[in-house]
């Protein structure tokens, strides 16, 4: 056999070897993408995940009041206490659902810090809390510790962790949000606001 | 010896044709593969909500107001 016909046979194997495949791998192609007919079918899709949170109940508002005369400060939360002031009693907390299809991880940041909200220093000054808690058993799967639910904590201003998976399940997927509020009698009068903004990132684990 | 060198040059072009072939027909799944990754927008891994507190503080002797 000459060297030419040796180099004949194995350019030949070669396309043999890659004919074979292509027609293999446009046959696997061809088989998915026309409408062959079968007695079975699959349906498929991919659902991406998307973080969703939304404020059931946005607002606490305790309208117009002041601190009484006799003692130096008032308090005042949304699950109904109003001590030592006259401000319209509130009985229901914010509440968060997380209407996404992934579990998340919940922080809050507050607008302002207490000092700025509301302001004054009799008493021991002013104080800005805010407490998480479920409103549907479990909402918060994880917590960020034992204590961290149903404690009030000190808002900063800041990002603060609040829940390290708040689930997704409908019914699991509420948390309360309520506000404590200390409010100097030398506090300045008029209007006050803060923004609670909740940011809720894809959970992993 | 002509017609042999007919052949190789004819077989050549048969595997460029070949391998041309395969790479456009495996490259459907290089794009599922790509679509895959970018399934889902990150915009949808973080959302933001806000809840608003406010009160009204009245004037009183000890806050610089009067009764």
């Amino acid at each position: 056999m000459s060297s030419n016909n040796s180099a004949l046979l194995v350019f030949a194997i070669v396309v043999l070897v890659l004919a074979l495949g292509n027609l293999v791998v446009t046959i696997d192609k061809v088989g998915t993408l026309t409408g062959r007919a079968s007695d079975t079918a699959t349906a498929a899709l991919e659902l991406a995940p998307a973080a969703q949170i939304d404020f059931i109940v946005d607002s606490i508002n305790w309208g117009s009041g002041a601190v009484d005369e006799a003692p130096t400060k008032a308090n005042i939360n949304s699950e109904g206490a109003v001590i030592g002031g006259n401000w319209t009693a509130v009985s229901q907390g914010l509440t968060l659902q997380n209407n996404g299809n992934v579990d998340v991880t919940l922080s809050l940041t507050t607008s302002n810090v207490a000092s700025a909200f509301i302001g004054g220093s009799a008493g021991g000054g002013p104080k800005y809390e805010l407490k998480v808690s479920n409103s549907e058993a479990s909402s918060c799967e994880v917590p960020l510790n034992s204590t961290n639910l149903g404690t009030y904590t000190e808002a900063t201003g800041t990002a603060q962790a609040t829940c390290k998976k708040f689930d997704k399940t409908d019914a699991s997927d509420l948390l309360r949000i309520d506000v404590n509020l200390t409010i100097p009698e030398d506090a300045d009068p008029g209007a006050k606001s803060s923004t609670i903004t909740a940011t809720a990132i894809v959970f992993t684990p | 010896m002509d017609n042999e060198k007919v052949i190789v040059a004819l077989l050549i072009v048969v595997v460029l044709l070949s391998v041309a072939t395969v790479g456009i027909t495996l490259g459907l799944d290089l794009d599922k593969v790509f679509s895959k990754q970018q399934a889902g927008n990150p915009a949808d891994y973080v959302d933001v909500n806000h809840a608003n507190v406010a009160l009204v503080i009245a004037k009183t002797p000890q806050n610089g107001g009067s009764t």
